[in-house]
């Protein structure tokens, strides 16, 4: 688990716009007695804004609404894998009607 | 690796600014996290990720070798992209389930299966309210500039040391997480807001992290050109005043001005002369002037 400082250190962020992000609740670190604790989804999130701020050049009150929306995406597919994973067990008749609801027609 | 131009669709030797500008719109279309269901991406933004900062290192080199930026950034590691993690479990810190699923809740089909995922013990404690605290701190605009830290004492008379980090500017809110005396009424510590006051200096104004000021020098200094020393933020330092200079004349000292945030570096200084004559009028200088005004008329205002 990587601290605060070596956040700061590994991804080139500036205490404050790291504290701002933990502020607005982008990053989510694990408060410990010795302060915060960044793991591996923390930092592949850091990694994700520190892209779209920079690279992307998406201003600052923006990233709120996309990363929001990104949660929003993420969730949805979590929860349609679930439903892929509920439909696994039915038998395979229902399985069939409920796939012909989903194909296209061309 | 290949010609990295041609990764990123654009000619060979093209500047950095249409690198950047073709990246960012490769990396929007390509970026794994914004295209979770799309696996091809990947690999696709890695080569172009590669070649952005192939180019860019390039760029970089260029530019401290001409001294124009320090020693920062290093090449990142192999990473594992946040879409990985951010469809595993559904008590993941980054899930919001409220708003996730309060859209998809009209459909009846799914609103069995939905039902109990909101009620998330996690997300319901954060949702508790916390005794917050607000504190204004005043600082000397030097002390925001250079960063420092401050003892503060909080209504409940629990004292707290606080990092004023440098550039902080003026309203600029610190947060201290969890410092907050806990309040009778059970869940966790609150927050401590501090709001951030910069006193104006009585010589020095500031404008993002360069420092403006104004220079009184003498009428010798000015006409004969002068070496004076000029008090900064970051200091006194000796700044050459050339012969000639004139009221209102701006020079910069280069990286004298406030730390950036971070504390990497400093913006710049700048004075803007300002010449005086001496206190009491003279009469030397006055037939000096006298003599020297009837062989070189020169005019100030106006036409020519």
């Amino acid at each position: 688990m990587a601290t605060f400082d070596e956040i700061l250190r590994l991804h080139h962020i500036e205490r404050v716009e790291l504290t701002g992000w933990i502020e607005q609740r982008w990053v989510r670190p694990r408060e410990t007695a010795e302060g915060y604790g960044f793991d591996e989804v923390d930092e592949a999130r850091i990694a994700l804004i520190c892209e779209l701020r920079r690279d992307l050049m998406v201003e600052e009150d923006v990233l709120g609404l996309v990363l929001s929306l990104l949660d929003q995406l993420y969730a949805t597919r979590r929860m349609l894998r679930t439903v892929e994973e509920a439909l696994e067990t039915l038998p395979e008749p229902v399985r069939a009607q409920i796939k012909a609801k989903f194909r296209v027609e061309p | 690796m290949r010609d990295p131009y041609a990764v990123l669709g654009i000619a060979k030797g093209a500047d950095i600014k249409e690198v950047k500008k073709a990246y960012r719109k490769l990396a929007r279309d390509l970026h794994p996290d914004l295209h979770p269901g799309d696996a091809k991406t990947e690999d696709r933004f890695k080569e172009v990720a590669a070649a952005h900062q192939f180019l860019a290192a390039a760029e970089q080199k260029g530019r401290y070798d001409r001294g124009e930026i320090d020693a920062s950034g290093a090449p990142r590691a192999d990473r594992t992209f946040y879409r990985t993690y951010a469809e595993g479990s559904p008590k993941s810190r980054y899930s919001d389930p409220q708003e996730a699923f309060s859209n998809l809740e009209g459909m009846d089909v799914f609103s069995d299966l939905f039902r109990g995922v909101r009620h998330n013990a996690a997300w319901q404690a954060e949702q508790m309210r916390r005794a917050d605290v607000r504190h204004k701190l005043e600082v000397d605009l030097v002390d925001a500039a250079n960063g420092t830290v401050r003892e503060i004492v909080l209504p409940g008379g629990k004292r707290l040391k606080v990092t004023i980090p440098p550039g902080s500017a003026d309203g600029q809110v610190l947060r201290l997480r969890g410092q907050a005396t806990q309040s009778g009424g059970g869940g966790r510590a609150g927050d401590v807001h501090i709001e951030i006051k910069v006193r104006p200096h009585p010589m020095f104004t500031r404008n993002g992290d360069d420092i403006h000021a104004e220079l009184p020098i003498t009428l010798p200094e000015a006409v004969l050109g002068a070496k004076i020393q000029v008090p900064t933020v970051a200091g006194t330092v000796s700044l050459t005043v050339p012969k000639g200079a004139n009221s209102g004349t701006r020079l910069r000292i280069r990286s004298k001005g406030g730390l950036v945030r971070g504390g990497r570096s400093r913006g710049d200084h700048y004075v803007t002369l300002k010449v005086m004559l001496p206190d009491k009028p003279d009469t030397e200088l006055a037939d000096l002037v006298e003599k020297w005004a009837a062989r070189h008329p020169y005019r100030v205002r106006g036409g020519r």
